[in-house]
């Protein structure tokens, strides 16, 4: 298993792809932001020096200090420590929407490429249909119905999010299958299932992954806009979107006011950055005709 | 041309039965329609024999078919005598009619015909401001390609798709508004264009970052075309090489993706109008959902997600008839 895991390492240490990547800005801030949040999720009980939920009525609206790097709010709560553990929420969102979106839209792309004709058709028109509607409008229409929560809210944005992820594999699909490989696959006697899954879906991984990390800055957008408006994660989860709504009321208030709103929100847009522009040197990274 | 018009405006009508047939089931689907509108009405102590007298004053008995049929069209008509109540049950939809507000007493049309000019101003202004934003950085940079202008136009673009609509909204209600005093505090009911400037600016800010970096690659990739040498090597003036040979083409996918991102646009509308108290349809409809402390009300859910989806339909109407307007390949190809 480690061998594998070793060999596998060693393969992506000496691909052009990484071989790019190492030289390009985006890459390296940007996946330091990224790596930096994953850290921060994974460890938030280290990170975090107090619990996010733990109301101190004595320690209430402080400015930033030693003991609460940004402050406290109006429960004397800890923001640090919920921006902390909000990283991890927005992380558990993200990944689990990615892997909905791909685990519906990947098999239907193929399944539309590989086939062709009217079962292409028709998840085409489908999957144009559900690009074409209004995404956070769709989940925020989900969510009333079938009430808040982290789940529901990853449901209700794997709706519309799995469209895109059909779309970018069936076009891979069909330039895929006019490959020599896919005839001398053919040409041996491989069943269909076989081509598709051994064959085809490997080699659209590039894509697939850049399209991963596009989606997942996203996600996290589209989680927290939900939070904010009261119809996502609730409490006591913790969440980005969810707290800067509870703090928005403070904005015109003297000094540590404003704060509560400034400070976690700086945190989100660099984390959403970071996945942005990291996102950005991959698909530069993959795609031959953008090198230079 | 006209032939491409007709035949995408008679898909219109089955997109418009499938929209209306997802819309009406928002309700049933919640389980308990007659519970959902006791809650609304702040009836949390409903006993049971008075939910059975709402359901049936709802005509939530009826089976779901009839129910449908009758929210489309207003047939079968109330049945006083099944306890069915005319002013709350739909004249139907094709009538214009959707449905009675048991939160604002009012009816949901009425609502949504007021609100819908608000939410077509500030899209529209936040529009047009990121069309002029974004295709100025995206030309600028594609121009100045590999210096210090390209480089810090989409730093600055890859930042602005970064900020999330609500959190920017927030951070100009205090810079513009609490500490500058450049515009007025939003207040609801209010909208004037001082109202209008912030969350239009706020809006545009994301999609003139993504539009500056499609029309930058748009560019480029025009700017390399033998086309272009051409129209250099007979010795126009760069600026003519420029606007009226290079731009027009890389327009092309740039007019689609404006189009196409306009049911983007609606969602971030809706986070505006909440940030802003602007008296729009976003407003309207999450505030019907039960955000910001309201009480439900489905009949205005279920109004703004069908007057949302059918804004999005249009836009994806004029993506398509645009693309094809710009594109003569389709225009004369099978498409037409």
């Amino acid at each position: 298993m480690l061998d594998r895991v070793r060999d596998f390492l060693r393969r992506v240490r000496r691909s052009t792809t990484f071989r790019y990547l190492r030289r390009d800005i985006r890459a390296k801030i940007g996946g330091g932001i990224v790596l930096l949040v994953v850290f921060t999720a994974i460890f938030a009980g280290f990170i975090a020096r107090h619990d996010p939920a733990a109301e101190n009525p004595s320690d209430r609206f402080q400015g930033p200090s030693w003991k609460y790097p940004f402050g406290t709010d109006d429960k004397g709560r800890d923001i640090f420590s919920r921006v902390v553990y909000g990283a991890r929420t927005a992380l558990i969102i993200g990944t689990l929407l990615v892997v909905v979106e791909a685990v519906i839209g990947v098999p239907l792309g193929l399944l539309a490429g590989y086939r062709g004709g009217k079962v292409d058709n028709l998840i085409m028109r489908l999957v144009d249909a559900v690009l074409a509607m209004p995404g956070l409008i769709i989940a925020l229409a989900f969510v009333a119905v079938f009430g808040p929560g982290l789940y529901k809210v990853v449901l209700a944005l794997a709706i519309t999010g799995w469209a895109g992820y059909a779309r970018l594999i069936r076009g891979q699909t069909l330039a895929i299958k006019e490959e020599t490989y896919i005839e001398a696959a053919r040409a041996i006697g491989e069943k269909d299932r076989t081509i598709v899954f051994r064959y085809v879906l490997p080699n659209a991984i590039s894509p697939l992954i850049v399209m991963i990390t596009m989606t997942f800055p996203a996600a996290i957008l589209l989680s927290s806009s939900m939070s904010f408006l009261g119809l996502g994660v609730q409490p006591p989860t913790p969440d980005w979107g969810y707290d800067l709504n509870a703090y928005k009321k403070f904005l015109g208030d003297p000094m540590p006011g404003p704060l509560m709103t400034i400070l976690p929100g700086i945190v989100m847009v660099i984390t959403i950055f970071g996945f942005n522009f990291f996102g950005d040197a991959l698909r530069d990274a993959y795609d031959p005709r953008l090198r230079e | 041309m006209y032939g491409f018009i007709l035949k995408r405006l008679l898909l219109l009508i089955p997109i418009f039965f499938a929209v209306s047939i997802v819309v009406f089931l928002l309700l049933p689907l919640t389980g308990d329609p007659a519970r959902q509108v006791a809650y609304g009405q702040g009836r949390y102590d409903i006993t049971p024999h008075e939910l059975e007298n709402l359901s049936h004053q709802y005509g939530f008995h009826r089976p779901l078919y009839i129910q449908y049929i009758r929210w489309l069209t207003g047939y079968p008509s109330a049945d006083p005598a099944q306890g069915e109540n005319a002013t709350v049950i739909p004249k139907g939809l094709l009538r214009g009619d959707l449905g009675f507000s048991y939160t604002r007493s009012r009816p949901v049309a009425s609502l949504m015909l007021e609100a819908l000019p608000q939410t077509l101003l500030l899209t529209f202004t936040a529009f047009i401001m990121s069309l002029a934003i974004g295709l100025l950085f995206g030309i600028f940079s594609a121009l100045r390609r590999k210096t210090w202008v390209d480089y810090t136009f989409m730093g600055t673009a890859i930042f602005g798709v970064s900020i999330p609509f609500f959190w920017q909204g927030l951070m100009m209600i205090l810079i513009f508004v609490n500490w500058l005093k450049w515009f007025p505090i939003p207040t609801a009911g209010e909208h004037g264009l001082m109202y209008l400037i912030l969350p239009a600016f706020t809006l545009a800010t994301h999609q003139a970052a993504s539009l500056a970096r499609m029309t930058r690659s748009s560019m480029l990739d025009v700017l390399r075309q033998d086309y272009i040498r051409t129209a250099r090597a007979k010795g126009l003036r760069e600026r003519a090489v420029v606007y009226k040979h290079a731009l027009k083409n890389a327009f092309i996918p740039v007019a689609t993706l404006l189009f196409l991102r306009l049911p983007f646009l609606f969602g971030g509308t809706v986070i505006m109008e909440i940030v802003f108290s602007w008296p729009g349809m976003g407003r309207l409809l999450v505030q019907g959902m039960g955000a910001m402390g309201a009480s439900k009300d489905w009949y205005i859910v279920q109004g703004g997600v069908l007057m949302f989806l059918v804004l999005a339909v249009f836009a994806n109407l004029l993506a398509d008839i645009m693309y094809a307007y710009l594109n003569p390949k389709i225009r004369y190809g099978e498409g037409g």
